[in-house]
């Protein structure tokens, strides 16, 4: 079998294009309710010890599988979708998805893996390296799914194979997985984790096959010394130290600043990112940033862009629509947003087409 | 167009029509003059014409709108709320198990100062059993949403319009409610409003919004040090409501002949000193069973939320009211009174005016006349505050027999 072709996509050749995304959704998953305590969540994995899923004696962790929430978005046959899993130790992709997607017409959804070093229970130093090796074992594999007109086609980066070794590495690396090593090696608790991983893997190579791009492997090349520094947040926050939001933020605010400028509108759920980043009188943010409730957030974000949108249509206002960007985790998605989630970003990756009918004389 | 009675409304109105539809059409026709720019709802019985009515005019292109259906009564009211704050004149409709799943976005339509307006048909909620008939739901919570409650198809057309007004002016959000089925579903007579005249009571104007030409903080988290001043705040700015809401109905008054109040009163200078108080669609049969019982009055409560309770007190002193019959259609399992009820106890508290509450009609059941004669007749026998403070009326004892009801 001859080698999979490399499709690289120019950061600048990005900016130079048309299009324009109604809402981007993003979804820094840290694995569990980090923000009221490291409670389990859906987006927990087998077995990691939480505060409501301790690894105990006789239950080793969460029961349970992580719920894959991007793929299926895929088969919803929307019309216009980019969807993505991203990681901020990979920051040329990351900034390159997020780019793309603001730049996609339609709607878009990515999913980010946002180390918690609190929850994790890690140091702090370790999170860019442990970040890392959840891409290289396997365990985060990074892929794009662009969807046109109900059809899919899927690309990818790296981090399709399981490498055992490592995947032992990055389970060893966290104290939420200690009790499957010590005092006893859980060889059959530390199998299944790595199975769920592989079948899902499997499940996407198979995906590339049936749906895959000409070129499946996206290769996003941003070169970062030209790239001007973020206009959207200040660099003081509340987030802890090492926290993979706040990477997530930082490298998203950098794409997205290169997109839009400063005519973007923040939506934050109730999240860790929401609580570290506006505070009584002081925020972070140097753009428009809105928090509501703990799910609403994709709701909200598509509220205020369609209503631009048809302000705009009805000669109200005159300016350029604003980016609006939603910014989930905690959990918020997967589980108790899940309902908006998926409602506003499949309605939003069609209402480009209500808009050109509001704009028919 | 393809929903009949809407089809007034898609040629311009130059002079006032005389015509007959149901509550909720009037309501998606009044909503249309208003030229709303978003409308999202969920649909449940019985509010549901009111958005079909409005999303008919959207689709065959009378009003420019962005018509939104959304995944349920929640995001109804969060996508509203933020359709709102970024500048969109605003309309929702909602009843009964929708209130309720609405109830977590409530109060920050209110903390965000949003202008929207929001339709209920009230509808009981399900407990037993599911109902979809009439109780007053909304009695229930209080988020601090002005309330207006409406007796019949044409008072509910016009507080559609005038929901507007006083959303605008003050800056809450707005419910306006009338009785699921009795209103909502019952043709009756109504003038609908020229346009030009609509258009002139309710201007867009400029407000705070969320935008990217003064970035700001909408909802962001607040230590205990500054949580107190933000709910202090909105109890201030909640103080000149009625006064708006009184100015609103004067200008619609002026403009359209038809003069509202915040309380509305019938014949309170009677022999018995004695006067019914309830709202909306009762109040229309208690009139008609009056004009053979003319020795008791009625007290119509338009404004529910804030409560006036300075003009009702002003108005049983006025009149001399020794007595109060307040007739509700929801009940408390462990308060003293049912909510609307209580709301009546405060303001009467310092004029120690005798009172009992009646519960009726609860689940749509047909509140009668005969109801009327016993609420009345036990009330005369009343003489202090003494005992259990309320009772059902119209029960079902036996099969065939209406308990304390004589048929």
């Amino acid at each position: 079998m001859s080698k999979p072709e490399r499709n690289v996509i120019k950061f600048e050749d990005i900016l130079a294009r048309d299009g324009k995304s109604n809402v981007l959704f993003l979804n820094y998953d840290n694995e569990a309710f980090m923000n009221t305590g490291i409670q389990e969540s859906g987006a927990t994995p087998p077995h990691a010890s939480t505060t409501t899923g301790p690894g105990g004696e006789k239950i080793p962790g969460k029961v349970g599988v992580k719920q894959d929430l991007v793929t299926p978005f895929a088969f919803y046959g929307t019309k216009s979708l980019f969807l993505a899993t991203a990681n901020p130790a990979y920051p040329a992709d990351f900034m390159g998805k997020v780019a793309d997607a603001l730049k996609s017409n339609g709607s878009a959804f990515i999913q980010i893996y946002s180390d918690c070093m609190r929850g994790w229970r890690h140091s702090a130093e370790d999170a860019v390296k442990i970040s890392k090796l959840a891409t290289d074992c396997g365990y985060w594999p990074l892929y794009t799914i662009r969807v046109k007109d109900g059809i899919p086609t899927f690309s990818y980066y790296r981090g399709l194979e399981i490498n055992k070794e490592k995947f032992i590495e990055f389970l060893k690396s966290m104290g939420r997985f200690r009790h499957l090593f010590k005092p006893q090696f859980l060889e059959k608790e530390i199998d299944e984790i790595i199975y769920y991983t592989e079948q899902r893997n499997l499940k996407l190579k198979g995906l590339i096959e049936q749906f895959g791009a000409e070129k499946p492997i996206d290769f996003y090349q941003v070169n970062r010394r030209t790239l001007e520094p973020q206009t959207h947040l200040h660099p003081g926050h509340g987030l802890c130290p090492g926290c993979g939001a706040g990477m997530v933020l930082n490298q998203m605010a950098t794409a997205a600043t290169a997109v839009a400028g400063n005519n973007i509108i923040y939506v934050n759920n109730t999240s860790c990112s929401e609580v570290s980043t506006a505070k009584d009188f002081v925020t972070s943010w140097k753009v428009p940033w809105v928090h509501h409730l703990f799910e609403s957030g994709a709701t909200i974000a598509e509220g205020i862009s369609t209503t631009y949108k048809i302000l705009k249509s009805k000669g109200l206002f005159n300016g350029e629509v604003p980016y609006v960007i939603h910014i989930a985790g905690d959990g918020s998605t997967y589980d108790i947003g899940f309902q908006f989630l998926k409602a506003a970003l499949i309605r939003t990756s069609s209402f480009v087409e209500m808009n050109e009918y509001l704009q028919q004389k | 167009m393809s929903v009949e009675p809407m089809k007034l409304f898609f040629k311009e109105i130059k002079e006032p029509i005389e015509t007959a539809m149901i509550g909720n059409y009037a309501v998606a026709g009044g909503v249309t003059q208003t030229d709303p720019d978003v409308i999202c709802a969920f649909p449940i019985t019985p509010q549901t014409q009111s958005v079909e009515g409005l999303s008919d005019v959207v689709h065959q292109g009378r009003l420019k709108a962005a018509f939104v259906n959304v995944e349920s009564e929640l995001a109804a009211i969060s996508y509203s709320t933020a359709a709102c704050a970024a500048g969109a004149r605003t309309f929702t409709a909602t009843a009964s198990q929708g209130y309720l799943l609405m109830s977590e976005a409530l109060p920050m339509a209110v903390g965000w100062r949003v202008p929207l307006t929001m339709m209920i048909s009230a509808r009981a909620f399900n407990a037993p059993n599911l109902s979809i008939w009439n109780s007053w739901e909304y009695v229930l919570t209080d988020y601090g949403w002005n309330c207006m409650v409406s007796e019949n198809v044409q008072e509910t057309y016009d507080a559609a319009i005038l929901s507007v007004m006083i959303s605008d002016n003050s800056l809450f959000p707005t419910m306006f409610v009338h009785d699921g089925f009795i209103i909502s579903h019952s043709v009756q007579k109504l003038w609908l409003i020229p346009d030009e005249v609509v258009r002139r009571l309710t201007p867009k104007k400029h407000r705070h919004t969320i935008t990217t030409k003064h970035p700001g903080v909408w909802g962001g988290i607040v230590t205990p040090s500054f949580f107190m001043e933000g709910r202090k705040n909105l109890d201030e700015a909640k103080k000149p409501v009625l006064n708006i809401m009184k100015k609103a109905f004067e200008e619609f008054g002026k403009a359209t002949g038809r003069h509202y109040n915040l309380i509305e009163t019938y014949n309170l200078d009677n022999s018995s000193r004695m006067a019914f108080i309830t709202m909306g669609s009762m109040c229309g049969n208690i009139i008609s069973w009056m004009t053979k019982n003319k020795d008791i009055g009625l007290i119509k409560i338009r404004a529910y939320r804030p409560f006036p309770y300075e003009e009702l007190q002003k108005i049983v002193q006025e009149h001399n009211i020794e007595k109060l019959i307040i007739l509700e259609k929801s009940d408390s399992l462990n308060n003293l009174l049912p909510p609307f009820s209580t709301s009546i106890a405060t303001a009467l508290y310092p004029l120690k005016t005798l009172f009992r509450c009646f519960i009726v009609g609860l689940g749509g059941r047909d509140v009668t006349r005969d109801e009327f004669a016993v609420a009345k007749k036990k009330m005369e026998s009343v003489n202090d505050m003494k005992g259990q403070l309320y009772t059902y009326l119209g029960v079902r004892e036996t099969k065939n027999k209406i308990y304390e009801v004589n048929r």
